[in-house]
């Protein structure tokens, strides 16, 4: 997946699943946006990368976590991410 | 399962003495822990005081299930899960089995930290199904806080201190209280997740700050709710059970978020999971006989409830179970 297709779905992933825990939310998500801004607090957000990570075949090293802050970290951590190994 | 007993110890330190010492509001540890209290222990206080308590409450409750005094004179083997013994060396059911008065058993420790529960039920359910043993004490006991740097603010709002006991006994595996499945993992690359760098062989005295526990929160969590819905499905399906089956699911108290996730993988509803993190926090090894010793004496667990326990903790270690609930005197 081009890293331009890969940043527009992730967006969307993350606008369904800030609008899904506070449905008050309106208005596109900004990729400069923290998750904090957001709403998306470390545990929450671990919950969005494995719904970001299911969706799209990759898998973001534990390492890489505390590195991920806005929504353009964590494109940028998906795009570059290995895909899923097909075995497991 | 033929007795059951519990200890935690008096001091407790709730979300407001916390906010003293950090910068942190009782609105941001609920929010993420679901936690407000927690008992630690004193000083002067170390796990084999938390797990004498404890397993004398138990062997009081094996007496009142049975009905005499035997249950308690009839002790052959101890079993402490634990990851914080009084001494690096020795292990400390040994010390236990002393203070009891229980003579000469065999005493050891079982090192899986927060699954270590899970880990002991299988040692000693295999020694008795083997026929090493016939009354086995199970002791889940840690003083955990005693590990935590004063300068963390995270895991300083997650654990409390507890103990539990079980007395096992030789029975029917149709009896209630018979342990149906079990289910147990590892994975050795995750050592870092949760880990005391120093101390150990590997660097036995190391740098002051190396010898608190160190923990990666959200890697953690990650791991967590994969493995303690994956094992709770293997145990199910060793059980020949359905999800469905289950009427209670004890899992390992670690934090209300971790419950709620891996509850909701399995697709269990909210009332058939019990949860007494809230005022207990994550004690260890001491979490899931805890939360089944006052489970049971709430009225929260039956007799003839089909309970699945799921738990994972450092090492990364992971194990689950399948019970029927007996009837336990007490």
């Amino acid at each position: 997946m081009e890293h331009q297709e890969t940043g527009t779905r992730v967006l969307e992933l993350v606008q369904d699943f800030v609008t899904t825990a506070d449905p008050d939310r309106t208005g596109p998500v900004p990729a400069t946006a923290t998750l904090d801004e957001l709403g998306v607090d470390s545990l929450a957000f671990v919950d969005l990368l494995s719904l970001v990570e299911r969706e799209l075949g990759v898998e973001v090293p534990d390492e890489a976590l505390p590195r991920i802050a806005t929504v353009q970290d964590l494109v940028d951590h998906i795009s570059s991410s290995p895909e899923r190994d097909g075995t497991s | 399962m033929a007795g059951i007993g519990r200890h935690v110890p008096p001091t407790v330190l709730t979300n407001a003495d916390l906010c003293q010492r950090f910068d942190t509001s009782d609105e941001w540890i609920r929010a993420r822990t679901g936690i407000r209290s927690r008992h630690v222990v004193r000083l002067d206080e170390a796990t084999s005081d938390l797990a004498v308590h404890a397993a004398s409450a138990a062997l009081r409750s094996a007496d009142a299930t049975a009905g005499s005094s035997e249950a308690s004179a009839d002790v052959d083997l101890v079993v402490l899960a634990t990851a914080t013994p009084d001494h690096p060396c020795p292990a400390t059911a040994p010390l236990i089995a002393a203070r009891l008065g229980l003579g000469a058993v065999p005493a050891f420790d079982v090192g899986a930290v927060c699954s270590g529960f899970v880990y002991g039920l299988a040692v000693a359910d295999g020694m008795i199904r083997n026929g090493v043993a016939r009354r086995v004490l199970l002791i889940g006991a840690d003083a955990f806080t005693t590990l935590l740097n004063p300068a963390d603010r995270s895991a300083a709002v997650v654990f409390g201190d507890a103990a539990a006991a079980l007395v096992l006994r030789a029975g029917r595996a149709d009896e209630p209280g018979a342990v149906q499945s079990l289910a147990l993992g590892s994975d050795g690359r995750l050592a870092e997740l949760i880990s005391i760098p120093a101390g150990g062989s590997r660097a036995p005295r190391g740098e002051p700050e190396d010898r608190w526990i160190a923990m990666q929160g959200q890697a953690v969590y990650r791991h967590a709710v994969e493995r303690m819905g994956e094992v709770a499905l293997t145990a199910l399906e060793r059980a020949g059970w359905s999800v469905d089956d289950v009427d209670k699911f004890v899992a390992h108290q670690a934090n209300q978020r971790i419950l709620d996730t891996v509850a909701g993988k399995l697709g269990l509803p909210a009332d058939r999971v019990y949860s007494n993190v809230a005022e207990r926090g994550n004690t260890v090894a001491a979490s899931i006989p805890l939360a089944l010793d006052e489970a049971d004496e709430s009225g929260e667990l039956r007799a003839g409830d089909r309970v699945l326990l799921s738990a994972f903790g450092a090492g990364a270690t992971w194990g689950a179970a399948t019970l029927t609930w007996p009837r336990l005197g007490r």
